[in-house]
């Protein structure tokens, strides 16, 4: 015997393993003829609101400008599908929560994308060129969202997924803020390393909105582009301690901007492997708000460094792709400081 | 700029030391039929083993166990055993946490808890200054009790709330100064108004849970924590998840 959870109509559906949790919810198996998930959320900070947002989100689900956001096969959003409550024990006992596509069907965790011994061993395929579809991807996914006045809030690579095609889909639509006629659903919650200076250094928790979202899709684009390297990644260059990325955003360290703000191992991807246009998007987006590129001006420019001409395949290592702006293989140049992001495959023995 | 020698998995994510303190007090050889010192060792080889499937903390968090009973004695990753603190290699005590093999803990003797905390303590703040002088970008590091019972002093007698307040003025100073992030959990008959003596608001009673959802629930924590963070607003995080794993094992469990 499981949980088992039953919809406002009386669809019961019984839950099977837990599969993961995050810092508010538990997801678990659903069995079900589809791929389903379902996530509770016990003790939300204010749970009627909670069950009001995720009645809104599945109604929502029907309406024009998320039926745009939900096409396409594989889907690209673990949208709410059902709004649900465990099915046993007294009304105060119970716990909310929704059933949602599985994103385990068609993805992977983003987070296989970003190091090179995930890559190695989930996504073995994975080129430069990977990353860059992935980061596009994401880009136009947030874009889409942003203009049709979604908020994602929370963007970090925990709620993300990915494939070996570099398509990206995104979990937890119940944390995002959004408006539903006259009602502001906020968005609460932040990550460190993911949240913008201007929302740092306060004690409560100021709201996100799409330029907040764009700071942690830079951090993003960041990440993948350069093989997992976070952009404020790095020892204080002045000999202080090292705190935490948070520090070193709200103090401007970040190799990026200012190359002697940090101390890096000699091993990490060279900086100057990023074609010249997204080098200058990376550093509107790190040092001014005011200035910083949306998620479409990012998907544009990602989407031309992909046309055809614009890639090269190193002649030593075919893993090794990498912008015809750089004259000669950056990935080779990181081999030889000691590790290399993309290593070629093992041979198999004959 | 750059500098050499900074290894670790992929080797450019930050660094997250944790200390894991456990009690092999003999309290933990019971009950008889069923000992909680083999529960505790199943769980710590199980979660030790899954740990290679989780990206985030694989590739971040080191880990230093120690353990408590009538002695300290702090595991040594090289011969993989147990040994007195002064015997060890300081420079080796931490292991990446996917290459952590625990060893088999024996329940025997009294609670030494408050030289256990010292020692973790003085360990702790040597790594984190060890790993800042090599340039790394390490975070404060964690330090956590899992014990059942009550600290005694050397001969078996209970410590008093006085006898305490040393170490736990020791603990509160270093996590205002942002040095470490002190967690007690009190299992199974834990004396909590004794251990919230030594950690007020970081003492989480967590009786109903298995050893294997505690440590999920610790190492959670190192990832959606900031450093930047006040020390109790992280304890605050963790008392709250712990209560919310607690109702969904009890609604599970009501339904076996």
């Amino acid at each position: 015997m499981g949980l088992t959870v039953v919809s406002g109509h009386g669809h019961t559906w019984r839950l099977t393993e837990q599969i993961g949790s995050g810092s508010e919810g538990f997801v678990y198996g659903v069995d079900d003829t589809r791929p389903l998930v379902a996530k509770l959320v016990p003790d939300p900070p204010e749970p009627e609101a909670y069950r009001r947002r995720v009645a809104r989100l599945v109604r929502q689900r029907r309406e024009p400008r998320t039926v745009g956001l939900l096409s396409g096969t594989p889907v690209r959003l673990a949208w709410p599908l059902v709004q649900v409550r465990t099915a046993a024990g007294a009304a105060a006992d119970r716990v909310d929560g929704y059933v949602m596509p599985d994103m385990r069907h068609a993805y992977q965790p983003f987070s296989h994308l970003l190091s090179t011994s995930a890559r190695r061993a989930f996504l073995p395929r994975a080129t430069w060129a990977t990353a860059l579809r992935a980061a596009l991807a994401l880009a136009r996914l947030l874009g889409e969202l942003h203009a049709e006045g979604y908020v994602v809030g929370d963007l970090k690579t925990d709620n993300l997924w990915v494939d070996e095609g570099g398509r990206v889909g995104m979990a937890d639509v119940d944390s995002w803020q959004f408006r539903d006629g006259r009602e502001l659903f906020p968005g609460r919650m932040r990550t460190p390393g993911y949240t913008a200076p201007e929302r740092l250094g306060t004690a409560t928790a100021a709201p996100p909105d799409t330029t907040s979202d764009d700071f942690a899709l830079a951090v993003l684009v960041h990440q993948l582009l350069l093989a997992g390297l976070h952009p404020f990644a790095g020892h204080p260059a002045d000999g202080g301690d090292y705190r935490s990325y948070d520090d070193n955003v709200l103090h401007g360290r970040c190799r990026i901007v200012d190359r002697t703000s940090v101390l890096l191992p000699r091993s990490v991807p060279p900086a100057d492997l990023l074609p010249r246009r997204l080098t200058e998007l990376f550093r509107r987006a790190f040092t001014d708000p005011a200035h910083r590129p949306t998620a479409a001006a990012w998907a544009e420019a990602l989407a031309a460094e992909l046309t055809p001409g614009r890639l090269r395949v190193c002649a030593v290592n075919a893993r090794h792709v990498h912008t015809v702006e750089r004259p000669w293989c950056p990935w080779c140049d990181q081999a030889e400081q000691g590790s290399d992001s993309y290593p070629d495959q093992p041979r198999e023995e004959a | 700029m750059s500098v050499d020698g900074i290894g670790f998995g992929s080797g450019y994510e930050e660094r997250q030391p944790v200390l894991l303190l456990l009690d092999t007090s003999a309290s933990m050889g019971r009950p008889e039929e069923h000992p909680r010192i083999d529960e505790l060792n199943r769980a710590l080889t199980r979660w030790f083993d899954g740990v290679r499937a989780q990206e985030r903390l694989r590739t971040r968090v080191e880990v230093c166990l120690l353990t408590f009973d009538s002695a300290v004695r702090v595991h040594d990753p090289g011969p993989g055993r147990l040994v007195p603190v002064e015997e060890a290699d300081a420079d080796r005590l931490f292991v990446p946490v996917d290459s952590m093999r625990p060893p088999t803990l024996r329940a025997e003797g009294l609670t030494r808890l408050t030289d256990a905390v010292e020692t973790a303590l003085d360990l702790a703040r040597a790594r984190y200054r060890a790993l800042q002088r090599q340039r790394v970008p390490v975070r404060r590091p964690f330090v956590w009790v899992l014990t059942d019972g009550a600290p005694s002093d050397a001969r078996g007698r209970p410590l008093d709330a006085a006898a305490l307040e040393g170490t736990a003025g020791r603990v509160r100073q270093g996590e205002v100064r942002g040095e470490w992030v002190f967690q007690v959990i009190g299992v199974h008959g834990a004396d909590l108004p004794m251990l919230r003596v030594l950690a007020p608001k970081a003492t989480s009673p967590l009786a109903d849970l298995d050893f294997g959802r505690i440590l999920d629930l610790l190492f959670q924590s190192t990832d959606d924590s900031s450093p930047d963070q006040d020390a109790d607003l992280v304890h605050q995080q963790v008392n709250d998840r712990a209560a919310r794993l607690a109702r969904m094992d009890r609604l599970e469990s009501d339904l076996r």
